[in-house]
């Protein structure tokens, strides 16, 4: 691994924090004085782990930039710092999202110890979420589907729809059995579960998938990789 | 009224050997922390005196925590202590008691400061 492309990000209003992260991890830490100034990056940026401190400036609480970290970062650790004696805080940012805690001033030992089991707690969690499909990976939890570095992402009801006829490869699911299955007992048209298939072909062609959803007349609905019936072909 | 904190030392010896041992005792990562808050925590110090003066509790008490923060990363124990004080129990000090606060501060932050460049200076002709 190129260990000059890892680091970390601190949000934290005290500098000195992300050079104590940076010499106690041994990888650099980009450190973001506010909430604003790490969300207008954040997007950007691919850190190993984020550590957010509780009280910034101003009146500001770190803990609500972790509902939105973590939906930029699904698996990467947040891990809150905080010196205030409050155990409720600490709850109250694992409910919301973070990974773990460390106290301020930050023990070296504790820091690391804590690092290295959060990067590898969320590592596996990140291999068990990836459904690989022929030439794409499909990450449920992430609502994605990539080839080759090229991401798409599908709202709710199309990952559902996604997973199921992943689930069900290269057998046809009929139309009524995947309504069912999204929409439980509301009544939809076929045009609705038509839109869906198309988001989904469309996020297939974005990423350049030769996966395919295939429409069976009066049958249903298929996934299949077309390399695959060439090769058998 | 403060609890008593002169016992206390001014700086924590076992967080100040923790951050020299970072770079090997080279005293080099510890003078950066140094100049860091020396940079940074005038601001925050006058930005509080202003607070306990203006009797603004809310942001008395974070300032204060905020400073003890940026000390405590330093082992800057005493400064710490009485800053913790003011950070958990300002709302009970009497005005007398107040008006002492910013005196006080700012004799355990200079002591603290002394300290700290005494500790670095010895790590550095050690190295």
């Amino acid at each position: 691994m190129d260990t000059n492309a890892r680091y970390t990000i601190t949000l934290d209003d005290d500098a000195s924090i992300s050079r104590i992260i940076a010499q106690v991890t041994g990888i650099p830490s980009h450190g973001f004085a506010t909430g604003e100034s790490l969300m207008k990056k954040a997007g950007s940026m691919d850190p190993v782990a984020v550590f957010v401190d509780v009280h910034l400036e101003g009146n500001a609480n770190g803990l609500d930039m972790i509902p939105e970290l973590r939906k930029i970062y699904p698996f990467v650790p947040i891990i809150v710092q905080t010196s205030d004696p409050k155990d409720d805080l600490i709850g109250q940012a694992l409910a919301i999202g973070a990974n773990d805690f460390i106290r301020k001033p930050i023990n070296p030992i504790e820091l690391t110890g804590r690092l290295h089991a959060r990067i590898q707690e969320m590592s596996a969690r990140k291999k068990i979420d990836v459904m690989t499909i022929g030439d794409i990976e499909f990450s449920p939890s992430q609502s994605s589907v990539s080839k080759n570095g090229k991401v798409a992402y599908l709202p709710k009801l199309e990952t559902q729809l996604l997973a199921i006829l992943i689930e069900q490869r290269d057998l046809i699911a009929s139309r009524d059995e995947l309504k069912q299955r999204l929409w439980g007992r509301i009544a939809v048209s076929e045009n609705t579960l038509d839109r869906k298939i198309s988001d989904i072909r469309k996020a297939l062609s974005e990423v350049g998938s030769l996966c395919v959803v295939q429409s069976h007349y009066r049958k249903g609905i298929s996934l299949s990789y077309i390399a695959e019936e060439k090769k058998l072909g | 009224m403060l609890s008593d904190y002169s016992s206390s030392d001014i700086l924590n010896s076992e967080a100040l050997q923790i951050l020299r041992s970072l770079d090997n005792f080279q005293g080099k990562f510890l003078n950066e922390l140094i100049e860091i808050f020396e940079r940074d925590s005038p601001a925050v110090y006058d930005r509080l005196v202003l607070a306990i003066e203006k009797n603004t509790v809310t942001d008395a008490m974070r300032l204060a925590h905020k400073l003890k923060g940026m000390g405590a990363n330093l082992g800057t124990e005493r400064l710490s202590r009485v800053l913790e004080q003011i950070e958990l129990d300002f709302t009970s000090f009497d005005e007398p008691t107040r008006k002492t606060l910013p005196t006080l501060i700012w004799d355990e932050y200079q002591a603290a400061v002394d300290a700290l460049r005494t500790s670095w200076w010895a790590v550095s002709k050690a190295g």
